[in-house]
């Protein structure tokens, strides 16, 4: 199960993700970026089932570029993150997208705000999460670690730290990508192994 | 593993003199896994009508939209407010249409009714069969323990503040028995001049 994380810091939501692509005991690519760029202002980071992951996320992507043509602005993200909880809902019954999600964002609204949701349509507001395998190492790091207001550097150790941990621990081997999103867009966080 | 066990959480109501309590514990998880300690599971649908949902956690949150939507629609076309007696029949309404494929969420309500404002509560199983109570209702994963704590702890006819001891203690004791239940509580206590919402924080494990 892939690796996906987001914490909240003061006004970016930093992100991280592995890139690994593989089945089984394969390891297909090791640079698939898993932490797609929803609009100007939003990250969704998912991890399933392959198929299932690309269609929901293209899915949800088109239809949130939608929304902006018609209307003439973005989704909030309570909007972006409800509309994505019912999709899951609705299927859920029928045919489930076998998808976990983080949507992660900014709004002027909300300021910087991080939404987990897993396959069958939970959804819940926090400040950290992680889904996948990588919750059983860093929750409690993270736990530790995280302070209300952190600034990106300190977040960017934060997310060392948490590779560092999974380096360690983990028995999978992987790089990882790391993506930030604030009020200015989405950038992509330089992580290097010396750091 | 039962469906009905997969997220875990507990919702308690206790009926008082000219006032009702109603509250949750705060956790969110998957099976062992705790995810988040925010996770309140008592909705407001009136200032004199709340609802409490335990269960599966993405039916908690999908019945409570579909809820207030209709409770927002019946607002609008009688312009007036439903009575928490007629709220739970249209919640036992909502969850029998899916008999044969139910949410797995289990509700309590608990309002005061009417001009003199009588303390109402009532809980239903998944499929919306209610029972009506005049003392305590309660769902969730801990029923065991917290129908143990109440029937002991309950006085009928307690003033507020003794209403939130009352019902403070026996949620903290109940949870301490149920390994997916906890991380917190709120408790609101309904009175006719308003709601008083409290956290509680309790053994954080």
């Amino acid at each position: 199960m892939e690796t996906i994380l987001a914490i909240k810091l003061k006004d970016v939501v930093i992100t991280l993700s592995d890139t690994n692509a593989g089945r089984s005991i394969v390891k297909m690519k090791d640079d698939e970026d898993k932490i797609l760029v929803l609009d100007q202002h939003k990250l969704l980071l998912t991890s399933g089932e392959a198929g299932d992951r690309i269609q929901f996320c293209e899915y949800i992507s088109k239809n949130v570029s939608l929304y902006e043509l018609r209307n003439g602005y973005e989704l909030t993200m309570n909007a972006a993150a409800n509309y994505i909880r019912n999709e899951l809902a609705t299927a859920v019954r029928q045919s489930p997208y076998q998808v976990n999600l983080i949507l992660a964002g900014h709004d002027s609204h909300d300021g910087a705000s991080l939404y987990f949701m897993d396959y069958l349509g939970s959804m819940q507001k926090m400040s950290f999460t992680c889904h996948g395998y990588a919750g059983y190492f860093l929750l409690s790091l993270l736990d530790k670690h995280w302070r209300e207001g952190m600034s990106i550097d300190e977040g960017v150790q934060l997310l060392h730290m948490c590779i560092q941990e999974l380096k360690t621990r983990f028995i999978v081997n992987t790089n990882y990508i790391a993506k930030s999103v604030g009020a200015e867009g989405v950038r992509v966080v330089p992580l290097n192994s010396a750091a | 593993m039962s469906i009905m066990e997969y997220n875990g959480g507990a919702v308690l109501a206790m009926v008082g003199k000219n006032c009702v309590a109603i509250a949750s514990d705060l956790r969110f998880g998957v099976q062992a896994q705790t995810l988040s300690t925010n996770f309140s599971k008592v909705f407001p649908i009136s200032s004199k009508c709340f609802l409490g949902l335990s269960g599966l956690a993405t039916d908690i949150l999908t019945l409570h939209q579909k809820l207030v939507f209709k409770n927002n629609l019946y607002k609008l076309r009688e312009e007036r407010e439903m009575s928490p007696r007629v709220f739970a029949n249209m919640v036992a309404s909502t969850l029998y249409e899916k008999r044969f494929g139910p949410f797995f969420s289990e509700p309590v309500i608990a309002g005061l009714e009417g001009p003199e404002n009588k303390p109402y509560i009532t809980a239903m199983d998944l499929l919306g069969a209610p029972v009506d109570a005049h003392d305590f209702v309660m769902s969730g994963t801990c029923t065991p323990a917290m129908y143990g704590m109440c029937e002991t702890l309950y006085r009928p006819n307690l003033e507020p503040d003794d209403l939130f001891e009352t019902i403070s203690q026996c949620l903290l004791a109940a949870f301490d028995r149920d390994a997916i239940t906890g991380w917190g509580a709120v408790v609101h206590i309904l009175t006719p001049t308003g709601v008083i919402s409290r956290k509680l924080k309790g053994r954080q494990d």
